[in-house]
């Protein structure tokens, strides 16, 4: 197969911007740091939870406030099973535990040099090769096309995407609320709260 | 409020609306999802293709992923973009971030870190996405796959964390 280096420069530019976005706010969360993603965890830290579940709440508010008000979208959800993404989510998991990053926040934190991000980038590596090399198998076997599943939430549960989106919404209030009730008590300003 | 955005580290609240606005950034400007593990697919076939002119032609999965033909695409953009982004929060907070210091790394924990890469990259691609891609992205359009994956990945990371803390002595 013949190579290009790069492929459109748009393509190049586009990506080059929504990564920097990405990663600036990745490291600002704290999680290219591995010792926030094990404490959570341990339990210890529940920042990475309240980082997704925020960014979940206010993406699918603002998507599904798109689709209601400006027009209809075609969502691109990930072509897998449901048991492949369930198992292999179990898999990730243990490999979480042990890095202490998952992908975007490893390369995130080779900005900061971070031996283990180092390490765990080559690891990375080897198990993309790995996979790449075995992967006829495991589609054949885990993933056949006949049952590739995109469903919604929306298709298996009988409620409205707003039910769910004010849902998650309430939680991530709710995760705030507690955070903002305990910071009083140990004194610190109210102000602080949005940006510690 | 300058002052405030220069902090080291946003509370999780702030940072977690920024990755939501970034993904629908993506979404609606160039349609595309977060991913980050997909880069890594293409990285690896570099590096083989360096040893094996063939590699490409005789990997069927790599063939899946390199429909425009060329090396530095949207995937391997969004790392650098990542790595640079990172760099940018990093250098312009008022106080560095507390770093690891550099040699202090025993031999366990480079190997424990570089398992887990692997085993995280062989998981991610099997389930079809990680973090980035299942978790957010999916999570964000209400794709079922991402609420499961998500599920399976605190179902058994949480164990596996008290596990490996007190066999593996972490130095964490």
């Amino acid at each position: 197969m013949e190579m290009q280096i790069f492929s459109s420069l748009s393509d190049v530019f586009s990506a080059l911007g929504i990564g920097i976005l990405f990663g600036f706010f990745l490291q600002k969360a704290g999680v290219a740091n591995f010792r926030t993603i094990k404490d959570q965890l341990l339990l210890k830290d529940f920042t990475v939870m309240k980082v997704i579940l925020t960014a979940i709440a206010t993406g699918s508010f603002g998507l599904f406030l798109v689709r209601e008000y400006i027009g209809s979208i075609e969502f691109i959800i990930s072509t897998t099973t449901l048991p492949a993404a369930f198992f292999g989510g179990c898999l990730f998991g243990v490999g979480m535990a042990l890095l202490g990053f998952c992908p975007g926040t490893c390369v995130a934190a080779l900005a900061d040099m971070s031996q283990t991000a180092i390490w765990g980038f080559f690891g990375m590596i080897i198990g993309a090769f790995v996979y790449s090399h075995n992967a006829p198998f495991i589609v054949e076997k885990f993933k056949p096309i006949d049952a590739i599943d995109k469903s919604q939430i929306t298709d298996i549960l009988p409620i409205s995407p707003w039910f769910f989106i004010f849902f998650l919404l309430l939680v991530v209030g709710l995760l705030w609320s507690i955070d903002i009730r305990l910071t009083k008590k140990t004194g610190a300003q109210l102000n602080d709260i949005f940006l510690r | 409020m300058f002052k405030k955005l220069q902090k080291n580290r946003w509370s999780p609240y702030a940072a977690g609306l920024g990755i939501g606005i970034t993904f629908l950034l993506s979404f609606f400007v160039f349609n595309r999802t977060l991913s980050s593990s997909v880069g890594f697919v293409k990285i690896s076939a570099f590096l083989q293709s360096l040893f094996d002119e063939n590699a490409l032609d005789s990997t069927v999965y790599y063939k899946e992923y390199f429909e425009n033909h060329s090396w530095i695409d949207w995937q391997v953009c969004i790392l650098v973009g990542v790595i640079i982004g990172s760099f940018i929060a990093a250098k312009t907070s008022i106080r560095a971030q507390k770093q690891e210091r550099a040699t202090s790394l025993s031999f366990g924990s480079k190997l424990s870190s570089f398992v887990g890469g692997a085993i995280i990259m062989f998981a991610a691609r099997f389930a079809g996405g990680c973090t980035s891609g299942h978790a957010i992205s999916g999570g964000i359009q209400l794709a079922v796959s991402g609420y499961l994956f998500m599920i399976g990945v605190f179902l058994l990371g949480i164990p596996s964390a008290f596990v490996f803390r007190k066999f593996l002595k972490q130095e964490s």
